[in-house]
């Protein structure tokens, strides 16, 4: 996926306010792309606008995928008319796990999948198996615990078999042990599953934890990216290579507050 | 002591005072009758058939005049919320006449409709829609935007996001309008029942008044809130259903 001079501005107390300056990055297609920045850097924006649920003012969001380059012009959505959405299936995963109350864990999971699509069970089957959600299909979001629910909403993202995942700080809720594990979980999922992924943070350890390119957005554009996709995993935080970047990052973000001062 | 207790002994104290308050002679028994009589009265009406009469022609009228209205209530709650453009049209006549009491129409509807069962149905839709309105216009609009962007990544269309999310966010709201709207209709009924009914449990009471039976207007007036609050329970336990999500 390429982003190219993408711009989009918001009206805030009658002022109006430049969120994303002509941000280019590029994110891989079956990697972990991870945006990091400081909050209300304009993460969230950013995905909203790559998931459509948000109109771009200018630029393009363009998706490269096997041979044939899908172009998505900026402002329309993903899932509307044309070819779009059969080239490139998103799956969302937002802050907040936003589970159907009424609906069990597993029909949430089945979600967004058709009703007369064969072998259901046997995807849902699989799904609870690799979020650890086994035996709790009877159960209503409001019975799980926030790491269960946020494993849902995962596996309703995938249960639609998407091309990549969009996810905006999905384990800023959870205590330390659950994240750990959570983002264990994710980088599994991603090995089993080889789908690309672009996870919004705002920690640095989790992006150095799970990503294979970590992109810095700050001032609406990227800032500095780095490429981690020869350190395997499980990560140890504390290798020297790891500890180094991590030092570089908040150099970054640090140095450009001083300017900004 | 448990709530059936409590109920029980409240009642008790109810029916002492009544009674005692027979037994002053401030009052004569034809005013006032003592409990053993309206228990006798309830009985014999119950014995002879009289009463479950005026029960059913009652429940038929409220029934029908409360299904019009919820349907009516439901067609004009979602479009106020799906279309509120449309609704700006009809809005300003529904809110001018919530603030009319059903019967200052009587006079106007006998004119209209006659002195059948229309006239009496419309007294009863016109109780009870407006609390059914208020409450399915408050639960179609008030579905979860962030729900329905789930729905929009998942490429649902309009219609599927309103019959999957927008529909079961407004599903409690709607059964407390329902459960709201069917006591409105129950109280309805004597008002109903004022324009030359024959049976029903608003005819009963008028009729016993004129009789001077008070006996029977107490009858009368202690099987509607019987009736009434059966009616009431039976919804709420449809309620818990709909909503058992929640408290598990
Ligand atoms: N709907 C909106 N209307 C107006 N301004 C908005 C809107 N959404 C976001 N903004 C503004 O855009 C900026 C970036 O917001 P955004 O939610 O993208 O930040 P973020 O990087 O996700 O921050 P955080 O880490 O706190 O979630 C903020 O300054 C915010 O005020
Ligand atoms: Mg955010």
């Amino acid at each position: 996926m390429r982003i190219n001079d993408l711009c989009k501005s918001y009206q805030v107390a009658g002022r109006r306010l430049d969120v994303l300056k002509n941000l280019r990055m590029e994110a891989d297609n079956s990697g972990i792309t991870v945006v990091l920045g400081r909050s209300g850097c304009g993460k969230t924006t950013l995905l909203r606008l790559i998931a459509g649920l948000e109109q771009a003012d200018s630029g393009q969001i363009i998706w490269e995928k096997g041979t044939g380059g899908v172009r998505v012009p900026s402002g329309e959505r993903l899932g509307g008319e044309g070819g779009q959405a059969a080239a490139v299936r998103l799956g969302v995963i937002f802050q907040e796990p936003r589970l159907m109350p009424w609906l069990t864990t597993a029909d949430n999971i089945l979600f967004g999948v058709d009703k007369k699509e064969a072998r259901r069970e046997e995807r849902l089957a699989r799904l609870l198996k690799l979020t650890g959600l086994e035996g709790f299909e009877k159960a209503y979001p409001g019975q799980l615990s926030g790491g269960m629910q946020q494993r849902t909403a995962l596996a309703r993202a995938l249960a639609c078999d998407p091309d990549y995942l969009l996810m905006d700080e999905p384990f800023a809720a959870l205590d330390y042990f659950t994240r750990r594990q959570m983002q264990k979980e994710l980088v599994q999922v991603w090995r089993k599953e080889k789908k690309g992924v672009l996870f919004v943070t705002h920690s640095i350890e989790e992006a150095l934890a799970i990503g294979t390119k970590i992109i810095i957005l700050d001032g609406g554009g990227c800032r500095k990216e780095y490429d981690l996709a020869d350190h395997a995993y499980p990560r140890d935080l504390l290798d020297p290579d790891l500890v180094y970047i991590k030092k570089d990052i908040i150099e970054q973000i640090e140095e450009r507050e001083e300017t900004r001062l | 002591m448990n709530r059936v207790g409590k109920t029980a002994a409240g009642i008790g104290v109810l029916l002492a005072v009544w009674q005692l308050a027979v037994m002053s002679g401030i009052w004569s028994t034809y005013v006032l009758p003592p409990p053993s009589k309206v228990a006798n009265s309830f009985l014999v009406m119950a014995g002879n058939g009289t009463l479950w009469k005026h029960i059913l022609v009652s429940m038929r009228r409220v029934l029908t005049g409360f299904g019009i209205a919820f349907s009516l209530a439901l067609v004009c709650g979602i479009v106020a919320s799906g279309l509120p453009k449309l609704e700006e049209y009809y809005g300003g006549f529904l809110e001018f006449m919530r603030h009319v009491p059903p019967i200052s129409l009587i006079a106007l509807l006998i004119l209209w409709f006659g002195i059948g069962e229309t006239s009496k149905i419309i007294i009863i839709v016109l109780a009870s829609f407006f609390p059914m309105y208020l409450n399915i216009r408050k639960g179609f609009a008030s579905a979860d935007r962030k729900l329905l962007e789930v729905g929009e990544v998942f490429g649902l269309s309009r219609w599927q996001k309103f019959c999957r999310i927008i529909v079961p966010c407004a599903v409690p709201d709607v059964l407390v309008g329902m459960r709201i709207g069917l006591g409105y209709s129950w109280r309805a009924i004597i008002g109903a029942e004022m324009i030359a009914a024959a049976s029903g449990l608003g005819y009963l009471i008028l009729d016993a008044q004129q009789m001077s039976r008070s006996d029977r207007v107490i009858v009368g007036i202690i099987t509607i809130g019987m009736v009434g609050i059966l009616c009431d329970r039976i919804f709420q336990i449809l309620i818990q259903r709909c909503r058992s999500y929640e408290n598990k």
